[in-house]
């Protein structure tokens, strides 16, 4: 492909729309999630409710690093799981995530999207993919999966599931 | 690098997980589902067996019309199953492998006869259709789980498989 001297934000431009399009169906989801539920699992081997919903919501911010960095090295961090006490505090926490992913992607020029990027721990290398594949699977896709349990999870319990890609049982019939 | 190129390769990584969740699912779970709400192990299995091989119609086609009737099988045993899923897997890259970058700009249509229900540019439909498989292959994930069935790796490793 020719390079010019005018950087495009093609690439960006797409993924922020889809972004926006899927926020409006995780909002949705995240807004539903009672607190009284958080610690709610379907399974002993589950994530409790309120982990599976902060884990949606703080994956938006996974795009910061895709976008910015070469690598993610967990040795270098210090992570420490946000604990919501309330619904509000969830979706804050989502809203956060959210808004600052759409500003990294605004600055992202499309030539960064076919430079390598690598998930390690240390010398442990765990993959080492392009951006745009590490931002489709690892950040857009995953959320996708996650929210996908989740919604499960809100079935369980009673909760009425949103309308995400079609209707649901409960709600948006056709 | 053709638009086609990014989605195959994408396509065919998510494919792995996919199947092996497939392979996983004894008939004998078919009728079961976790609320009466939910769809069947059986009718959400193969609605994710299904739906990478909606793009060879979104694809070669313009629409969809349900008016005109659209079968879903109804499979027997596990092999049935991700049978079905590799026929329609090859399908859909077949048409997505031929795709020329102009394609994804036409537009694309699901109806019901007279009703509309959506209408988009090939490319976001493409999108949406990988990512709304992603999402119910994550709710078949936790039918897995629920009925004690290992859940392989998917994005990471996940409580039974693939510890990092």
């Amino acid at each position: 492909m020719a390079t010019t001297a005018t950087s495009t934000n093609n690439i960006a431009s797409a993924l922020i729309a889809e972004l926006e399009n899927e926020a409006k169906t995780t909002r949705a989801v995240l807004e539903r999630v009672p607190a009284d539920k958080f610690d709610w699992k379907p399974h002993e081997k589950s994530m409790p409710m309120g982990r599976l919903a902060t884990h949606v919501a703080e994956m938006h911010g996974w795009t910061n690093p895709t976008v910015e960095q070469p690598e993610l090295d967990f040795a270098k961090m210090d992570y420490k799981p946000f604990e919501p006490k309330t619904t509000a505090d969830l979706v804050q926490h989502f809203e956060e995530a959210y808004a600052g992913a759409i500003a990294s992607l605004k600055n992202a020029p499309d030539e960064i999207w076919h430079e390598p990027w690598s998930l390690r721990n240390g010398e442990t290398i765990y993959f080492t993919m392009p951006k745009i594949a590490v931002m489709r699977s690892m950040v857009l896709n995953h959320i996708v999966h996650h929210r996908g349990q989740l919604s499960v999870y809100l079935r369980l319990n009673d909760i009425p599931v949103p309308a995400m890609y079609g209707p649901s049982a409960d709600e948006g019939q056709m | 690098m053709a638009i086609r190129d990014g989605f195959v390769k994408e396509v065919e990584q998510e494919s792995v997980a996919t199947r092996k969740i497939l392979e996983r699912i004894p008939p004998e779970t078919f009728d079961w589902k976790p609320h009466e709400k939910s769809m069947s192990m059986q009718r959400l299995s193969v609605l994710v067996a299904d739906m990478f091989g909606w793009l060879e119609f979104m694809i070669d086609q313009d629409e969809l019309d349900f008016a005109k009737g659209y079968m879903q099988p109804q499979p027997r045993t596990t092999k049935e199953l991700v049978d079905f899923f590799d026929e329609k897997l090859a399908a859909g890259l077949a048409s997505l492998k031929n795709a020329e970058d102009g394609v994804f700009s036409e537009t694309w249509t699901m109806r019901n006869g007279d009703t509309i229900y959506i209408t988009l540019p090939k490319l976001d439909i493409v999108r949406q259709t990988i990512n709304h498989m992603v999402h119910h292959r994550g709710q078949l994930s936790v039918f897995l789980r629920l009925k004690e069935i290992a859940v392989p790796p998917i994005y990471g490793p996940s409580a039974d498989e693939g510890q990092m």
